[in-house]
């Protein structure tokens, strides 16, 4: 399957409910710029990880329009998405490795099932990625063998391994060890200059994060995304 | 009246809105894997391998236990029966009946239902619970492809495997412990199970298992992907996929030997 190069992407007037229940949010407007870091931030049940879910594809809005290159992808079944999911790296705030595969398998996994690197070069690629977080000696290990700061750590990395050109982080410096944070950084700055990678929005009320990587912070609200100054 | 005849039509619609939707599932777990590229499917070939594994090859010291007690006990009991009636001749028949065609699909198919429909069904409702699923959809690997269809096939091959060996086990195995407490020769006994035993009891067995299997995984791994808010849902689909993999099983095995009993004395 081929992707889909993401040049703009944007979500004009989206609301959200489950079933026949209330809307949990309305009127979200942003148009995603290339290159930003956007922060997104609201308490508990506030709608963050629906808001994600959206951009996934994994749910369609109950109002307006999500708009990929110009094109509405409301009616979107999962499988038309998928050329568009496959620009998208996410990595959870918890969970989301294969409890029955080692990290290296996990990772392994995503690139064995989408052809996009030679067959020859996946086992270094994975390697040396796993090699700057100095957690490679950890990769014939399951999820449950290792720390909670190597899975959440594992779990991110597998967010850029297809070098997507938008990261969707879940909390991603929460629970990782602070030896970890610079070469965190390093990884999304090369992947912004040599890896094209467009989007980077993070859900994080980390203010170091914030404060090194730039960017707006914009909080989810019943009635939209409001940005921090206005709050 | 009106509420007993409005709750029979809440009741048929609920239950063919949940049998189209199965069906829908199943159907949508084949199509899935049929579009998948060559490569792509090496993934599931180990899902797949590890399946029979654990449901086949695991499954051997139990379904062997099984068949050799459920053997010894047909092989006995006909033995002194027809000796009364004098008509020991038929012993190869009643064996084919009883074992090929009729308790050794249904004995297999419980057996799986209770070691592996079980843990099939409590397996990917953990992974619900531990966002593994969703994490496969977020890569674009669709679990009906990567997590349903190699279970369904895999325990189609695996029930298939372990019925022709609780069979072999049952006839032969069977014999060698119930001479010990009679004196049935040997020959005597192939002789008459070679001439009661046919390619079109055997095609049964395969046919029977096979709808056995599809059934089983189909319904056990249905109930696990309804997992949705908590762990306290688990034991619930698993226990549903086990009672509700039973009925259907014991349903289908019973609807075909009264198709085939009145097609044969019809």
């Amino acid at each position: 399957m081929k992707r889909v190069s993401i040049n703009s992407f944007e979500m004009k007037n989206i609301g959200f409910n489950y079933g026949a229940g209330e809307m949990i949010f309305t009127d979200v407007n942003y148009v995603f710029n290339p290159g930003e870091v956007l922060f997104i931030q609201g308490p508990q049940g506030a709608g963050k990880n629906t808001l994600i879910k959206l951009m996934l594809g994994l749910l369609s809005p109950t109002q307006g329009d999500y708009l990929v290159n110009g094109t509405s992808v409301n009616q979107f079944s999962y499988a038309e998405f998928d050329p568009i999911r496959l620009n998208i790296g996410y990595s959870f705030d918890v969970g989301g490795l294969i409890n029955n595969q080692s990290l290296y398998e996990n990772m392994m996994l995503l690139l064995n099932f989408h052809n996009f690197i030679e067959p020859s070069k996946r086992f270094d690629h994975i390697v040396n990625l796993l090699a700057r977080f100095q957690i490679d000696e950890h990769k014939h290990l399951r999820p449950s063998a290792v720390s909670s700061s190597i899975r959440k750590m594992a779990v991110v990395l597998r967010a850029f391994l297809l070098h997507p050109e938008i990261v969707i982080l879940d909390n991603p410096t929460q629970g990782i060890s602070v030896e970890m944070i610079p070469a965190f950084m390093e990884l999304i700055e090369e992947h912004r200059q040599k890896h094209n990678l467009k989007h980077i929005i993070i859900s994080s009320d980390d203010k170091n994060l914030i404060n090194q990587l730039g960017g707006r912070v914009m909080h989810v609200t019943r009635t939209g995304l409001l940005e921090e100054s206005r709050q | 009246m009106f509420t007993y005849i409005d709750q029979l039509g809440k009741f048929t619609l609920d239950m063919s809105r949940s049998f189209s939707e199965f069906f829908r599932f199943i159907y949508l777990s084949f199509r899935c894997t049929a579009q998948l590229r060559l490569s792509s499917l090496r993934p599931l070939l180990f899902t797949l391998v590890s399946q029979i594994y654990f449901t086949g090859f695991k499954a051997l010291p139990l379904i062997t236990f099984i068949a050799l007690a459920s053997g010894t006990i047909i092989v006995l009991q006909s033995t002194a029966q027809l000796s009364i009636l004098g008509s020991q001749d038929m012993m190869g028949n009643i064996l084919v009946v009883t074992i090929v065609r009729e308790l050794g699909p249904l004995l297999t198919a419980l057996i799986v239902i209770a070691r592996s429909g079980s843990a099939v069904a409590t397996e990917i409702g953990s992974m619900q619970i531990n966002k593994e699923i969703e994490a496969l959809r977020i890569m674009s690997i669709d679990p009906l492809g990567y997590v349903v269809f190699p279970r369904i096939l895999g325990g189609i091959i695996s029930i298939v495997c372990l019925a022709f060996y609780f069979n072999v086990i049952a006839l032969i195995g069977g014999y060698l412990v119930s001479n010990l407490v009679s004196d049935l020769p040997f020959s005597f006994y192939t002789e008459v199970l070679a001439q009661a035993l046919t390619p079109n009891d055997l095609s049964l067995n395969i046919f029977k298992n096979s709808i056995s299997g599809l059934i089983i995984f189909s319904i056990a791994t249905h109930h696990g992907m309804q997992v949705r808010s908590g762990p306290q849902e688990v034991p619930v689909a698993t226990t549903n996929a086990v009672v509700d993999s039973i009925m259907a099983v014991v349903a289908f095995n019973l609807s075909i030997t009264i198709i085939i009993f009145t097609k044969v004395f019809a």
